[in-house]
């Protein structure tokens, strides 16, 4: 006989007991803590829509994990097809530039910079730098081999720097012609 | 500030990159997460006919299951010790386990995965009270739970928090009884126990200094007095003898390290030779098996997703010089042993012969047989992702104790039991006992007065004569009434669970459904046997098999109900994936799928309800929602062979929708009358009602239903309507009743009949 499928109640466990790690990963991603309490909900939806023929506790939560983070990435090409009204709000948002620390400058400005990169490298950032995830860890969530994870960061590490510079020049632009 | 126009070089990159997502990271899980997600996985478990069509996922209906299915008042008290009966304990014969069974999450426990020192207290938060963790206390029942042990596999304590201060559990029946007893000390954080001796500690770990006193107590009667021995502020004891002790605490403000005393608890001083742990470690917990041998687990700052750097080292000198046994870190380097990275330490207890176990916040329980080099992770059995584990215990005589609370449940802390079979798999061990309230009596005496069986479907053959079947996890009851619903008489009908029934004249059908262990009526897995009786439900023979969750007969012969394939063998198949429509014309024997048995497309058949051979309805259900259910109903003139919608609402952009019918709730039942006028019930209580035929629905009086969870319904030809409910008695939810409505105007207004309260 076949081993059974995870029961319901079994496979609710597992789901809440993956959301604050699915959270904060998906914070990692999106940015916003907000945002990320949606995509999560929606991932559980999906992991619950989907989940005829898992066998294995261990798999339903690797499951869920790759779920989260294709449900944020979706969310993120979402964002990318609509006007960028947060980011110009974040930029606008410096009255006065310097009551702001180099720092603070610092995160908005990686921020802004992130959110310019394609949402396959936002996520591969996020679960390196965020997450802490090694690249054999980061190919096994994205359901990717290892070499295409690794060629992917080296991609995301190299427009984030190109990102970062250009944010960079464009924040400065404004802040000299004030003075 | 940097020069804009410098090119990053690849550490200030990564450096940046790291801030940035450091300071994203969120504080905590946005606090009702876990119930938003409960709640919508709730829901579409109801609404995806595959697998949940009968059987209600809310929380509640989840809980009562849990409870009767182990047999326990469970849901809403604090914590219960569960009892792993490893039988054999044969090192070797025990299976190697998968890795991660869950990702690692202490629900709203900031400190979980990153144990620090805290240099205010001296302590380690990490070993301390679970501060900011859901606490049972606030559900009012049992305090809060952090430490247990055993001396023998009869006599243990649990010690913790009741009230804000300490309190101690004490049992001597292996915890199937517990006595609470309040000691004067903080909330406590450690135990020990050796023969009837017994010391507890609160430690302050995590307190800020001055509004806590740390405390050692000391028991000579096996935890029923206590009396405070020692100010020194230590955890995780381990006593070997009645006079030699160890425990972790501060040798100095700053540096955790291993304490030993010599005079049962009174004095503590660092133990000679240096600290346990290895550089960039710290001690968390200490577990010796003699004098000389002994064990700590050693956690590390490093912590990621759930993951942490962390080590096992081992004495045979009584501490003068140690040996990393195990090891591993979460970057991957130098690993030694098998240790998982996945939790971080909370507790060790280890045997003279190198078997233990060791146990972690929030990813359950790990066992060596081999002196802790080599880890293998404990099934969780049917505990919950959620669930936390503050204790554990191994006797020698190879018990296994594990204490777990369920902090992620949105009711309060729940219980859950595993144990170990065969040294293979995991069963739950049918004792475990609940933590009763300093002062309060001992544990009460089980369960079955608390959890009643309650009926999952009613049925009436006229006004004043009906049925009602349900029953508990492993039997099936039938209830009669011969006075309208007023009072109700109960036989058994077999092992098994009941949740459709149909009656038609003097003949009654049912389906008694036999399902694997962890599943519940409503999944394909069960096999059921389709009872018939011909004389109202008194007696009842098997006439056929079906995996059927809604019976509807319109006379002896002729009847339709929605189940599931059942399983083949020899097609290799576990039973089908979605509902389907079934029909009999041999009263039940043969039950055969209808030519078009999914007629609501992509919704799935929940209920059908005939009146004649030729005419039904059937209630057809989908997806998922926050509480709101896809919901579609068709009728037949001419015995299934065609179906015509009647209402339908599906998503935005679906089907268009047709008729009026609410999106709220989850269909459950639908029953219906010759003149086109029927309920429909949902799984969390609401009840709609249609007067032409189920095209227009409005909702029965608002509110009426509310506390209660609906089981079924039932409408007499001409005659009164019926509606079966159960829910929670008391604010505590510990006792569960159920109720009859009845309804003499077509569902405009209902009033109590009658009612299933708990047994004697």
């Amino acid at each position: 006989m076949e081993p059974t499928a995870i029961d319901e109640a079994r496979f609710v466990e597992l789901v809440i007991g993956g959301l604050n790690e699915a959270h904060r990963v998906a914070t990692w991603i999106l940015g916003d803590p907000a945002a990320a309490e949606d995509a999560v909900q929606d991932a559980a939806a999906r992991a619950w829509a989907g989940r005829t023929g898992l066998r294995d506790p261990a798999a339903v939560s690797a499951w869920f994990g790759r779920i989260v983070v294709n449900t944020c990435r979706d969310e993120l090409r979402r964002r990318n097809s609509r006007p960028r009204t947060a980011a110009v709000g974040l930029a606008d948002d410096v009255a006065d530039p310097s009551v702001r620390d180099a720092e603070a400058a610092d995160r908005d400005e990686i921020a802004r910079a992130i959110r310019r990169l394609k949402p396959d490298f936002q996520v591969v950032l996020a679960l390196r730098f965020g997450a802490d995830l090694t690249v054999p860890a980061i190919a096994d969530r994205l359901g990717i081999p290892e070499g295409t994870a690794k060629t992917r960061l080296r991609d995301a590490l190299a427009a984030a720097r190109v990102a970062i510079a250009a944010e960079r020049a464009a924040a400065s632009g404004p802040r000299e012609a004030r003075r | 500030m940097t020069d804009p126009h410098d090119p990053l070089d690849d550490l200030e990159l990564t450096a940046l990159l790291r801030r940035h997502y450091r300071q994203l990271d969120p504080d905590a899980a946005p606090p009702r997460l876990a119930a938003r997600v409960r709640t919508r996985l709730a829901g579409a478990a109801r609404a995806d006919g595959a697998t949940g069509a009968r059987v209600p996922l809310t929380p509640v209906r989840l809980a009562a299951r849990a409870s009767r299915t182990q047999g326990g008042p469970t849901i809403a008290l604090a914590a219960a010790v569960v009892l792993l009966a490893i039988a054999g304990l044969a090192a070797s014969r025990l299976p190697g386990q998968p890795a991660a069974a869950s990702p690692a999450t202490a629900p709203a426990g900031p400190s979980a995965t990153t144990p620090t020192l805290s240099a205010e207290a001296g302590s380690p938060q990490a070993s301390g009270q679970p501060a900011g963790s859901t606490s049972p206390e606030t559900a009012g029942t049992g305090g809060t739970q952090s430490a247990m042990a055993f001396a023998d596999r009869s006599h243990g304590i649990v010690v913790g928090a009741y009230g804000g201060r300490g309190a101690v559990w004490a049992t001597s029946d292996e915890g199937q009884h517990w006595t609470a007893v309040a000691v004067d000390a903080p909330p406590l954080d450690s135990a020990a126990m050796v023969g009837a001796q017994a010391w507890a500690s609160a430690s302050c770990a995590g307190t800020p200094s001055g509004a806590c006193q740390p405390t050692v107590l000391e028991s000579p009667d096996g935890g029923a007095t206590w009396s405070a021995v020692s100010s020194a502020a230590v955890t995780s004891l381990s006593f070997v003898d009645p006079r030699d002790g160890f425990g972790i605490g501060p040798s100095s403000p700053a540096s955790l390290h291993l304490l030993a005393t010599t005079d049962g608890g009174r004095t503590w001083v660092p133990a000679p030779g240096p600290t346990p742990c290895e550089t960039g470690f710290f001690p968390i917990a200490a577990s010796f098996a003699d004098a000389q041998h002994g064990w700590v687990a050693c956690g590390s700052g490093e912590s990621a997703v759930g993951s942490s750097s962390k080590e096992v080292v081992t004495t045979a000198d009584g501490g003068n010089t140690w040996a990393v046994r195990s090891r591993v870190s979460i970057d991957g380097s130098s690993p030694v042993g098998a240790l998982p990275a996945l939790g971080v330490f909370r507790g060790l207890d280890m045997l003279t012969d190198g078997s233990g176990l060791s146990w972690t916040w929030t990813e359950g329980l790990l066992r060596t047989t081999d002196g802790g080099a080599t880890w293998a992770r404990l099934p969780l059995g049917t505990a919950g992702g959620g669930a936390q584990w503050p204790g554990a215990a191994i006797t020698g005589d190879g018990m296994v104790f594990a204490l777990t609370v369920d902090a992620a449940s949105p009711d309060g802390s729940a219980v859950f039991s595993l144990g170990l079979d065969d040294g293979q798999t995991w069963k739950p061990y049918t004792h475990f006992g609940m933590l009763p309230a300093p002062g309060a009596s001992p544990t009460p005496e089980p369960p079955a007065a608390l959890q009643p069986a309650l009926p999952d479907a009613v049925a009436f053959a006229d006004a004043i004569h009906g049925l009602a079947v349900g029953g508990d996890a492993t039997t099936a009851d039938v209830w009669r009434t011969a006075d309208g619903g007023a009072t109700w008489s109960l036989t058994p009908l077999g092992a098994g669970a009941a949740t459709a029934l149909a009656v038609s004249g003097q003949s009654a059908w049912t389906d008694l459904l036999a399902c694997p262990p962890d599943t519940a009526p409503g999944n394909p897995a069960c096999t059921g046997s389709v009872e018939r009786s011909d004389d109202l439900g008194a007696t009842w023979t098997v006439v056929g098999h079906a995996n059927l969750i809604s019976i509807s007969f319109s006379d002896a012969a002729h009847g339709f109900g929605v189940g599931f394939e059942p399983p083949s063998a020899s097609a290799g198949t576990t039973g089908g994936l979605g509902t389907a429509i079934y029909a009999t014309s041999d009263g039940g024997a043969t039950w055969a799928r209808l030519a078009d048995d999914r007629p609501c497309g992509r919704f799935d058949p929940v209920s059908v309800s005939f009146v004649s051979a030729d005419r039904g309805w059937v209630g057809c259900s989908s997806v998922i929602g926050a509480g709101s259910g896809l919901k579609a109903v068709m009728e037949t003139t001419d015995g299934g062979r065609t179906w015509s919608w009647r209402a339908r609402i599906d998503y935005p952009g679906g089907l268009k929708a047709i008729g009026t019918i609410t999106s709220s709730d989850y269909l459950q039942t639908i029953s219906m009358a010759a003149d086109g006028s029927g309920l429909i019930t949902g799984q969390r209580g609401s009840t709609i009602r249609t007067s032409d035929g189920g095209r227009t629905w409005t909702s029965c009086p608002p509110g009426q239903f509310d506390a209660y969870t609906t089981s079924g319904a039932a409408i007499v030809p001409s005659g009164p309507w019926y509606v079966a409910q159960s829910g929670w008695l008391n604010a505590t939810l510990t006792t569960m009743e159920g109720r009859l409505m009845r309804s003499a105007d077509r569902g405009a207004s209902w009033s109590q009949v009658g009612g299933w309260l708990p047994s004697p």
